[in-house]
């Protein structure tokens, strides 16, 4: 073992690794695998979609009406996250359930048969984190 | 060094790693991020590679991924898989070092244990989740493999220090 505490090696893995980070950063950060920013909303009425829009990071936020079987419903879409704003239906289920933002997520109002979806991804899969180490 | 010696010393290392590993999973976590630890028992693995080389530094991160997984109940849990592969994935590449880059202090491979060892675990997470997207993560486990690594490498750099004064070895 050497007397000083850090050798030139030492500094040179150290730095080695911390450009290697960036690297993967920016790697990942322009590839492809951009994740939820680029996801997509689906949104079905009467097991059908009559709308799908893009949930960019940087869209301006929305509010849009859509019909469902039995009454009207006003959803509303911000920086990549999408709600039901106001409901005509009894319980308001959709409406407490409050923001969704990840892929695989979903808020369904069965009185109206409306299905608000975030798809995950390309696959139908979850993508969210299932599992923590420790 | 005889047999029994040997022996006696290598079950110490075994139970001292085995119980950091312990009393690491009943500290709360200083790092609020998954899979981000100090590593305590990295120190004992570093000291075996070290002192004893590859195969019993592996024997002894292997028996305590084990024994560790029994005491705090995660024995083949998702997280006990994703250590295992850490462990030894850590103790593949820092006998790698030890052996081969001698330029290296034990602080300089006590860092690429760290950070081969959130490489493997997520190598595994990916494995096991099938999905690229937990690569996101990557960058954060490469970095927070700097301080733990600096941490774990300093400690077993003194004691060993301590060790070597006492002429245990």
């Amino acid at each position: 073992m050497s007397k000083r505490l850090m050798t030139k090696a030492d500094t040179k893995l150290l730095i080695a690794v911390i450009l290697l980070s960036l690297v993967a950063y920016a790697a990942i950060h322009y590839s492809s695998l951009s994740f939820p920013a680029e996801g997509r909303v689906l949104i079905k009425a009467g097991g059908e979609v009559v709308q799908e829009l893009l949930l960019s990071a940087d869209r301006p936020a929305q509010r849009i009406s859509v019909q469902g079987k039995t009454a009207p419903a006003i959803i509303e879409i911000e920086q990549g996250r999408v709600r039901v704003a106001e409901a005509f239906c009894p319980d308001q289920i959709c409406v407490k359930q409050g923001w969704i933002d990840t892929p695989g997520s979903s808020i369904v109002c069965v009185p109206n048969e409306l299905v608000i979806y975030l798809p995950a991804g390309t696959d139908d899969g979850a993508t969210a984190v299932d599992a923590i180490t420790r | 060094m005889s047999k029994t010696q040997r022996l006696v010393y290598l079950s110490l290392f075994v139970t001292l790693a085995s119980a950091l590993g312990i009393l690491e999973s009943a500290l709360p976590n200083p790092f609020p991020l998954p899979g981000v630890k100090l590593g305590l028992a990295n120190i004992v693995t570093l000291q075996v590679l070290y002192l004893y080389g590859l195969k019993d530094g592996l024997a002894i991160s292997l028996l305590r991924v084990l024994f560790t997984s029994l005491f705090v109940g995660t024995f083949l849990s998702v997280g006990f898989y994703l250590s295992l592969t850490g462990a030894v994935f850590s103790t593949l590449v820092m006998a790698f070092l030890f052996k081969y880059v001698p330029a290296l202090s034990m602080m300089g491979v006590s860092i690429a244990g760290a950070v081969s060892h959130n490489v493997g675990q997520l190598l595994a997470a990916a494995a096991l989740i099938q999905t690229g997207y937990i690569f996101y993560y990557l960058p954060v486990l490469l970095l927070s493999g700097i301080p733990t690594g600096l941490a774990t490498g300093y400690v077993a750099c003194l004691s060993l220090k301590h060790l070597a004064r006492k002429k245990f070895f």
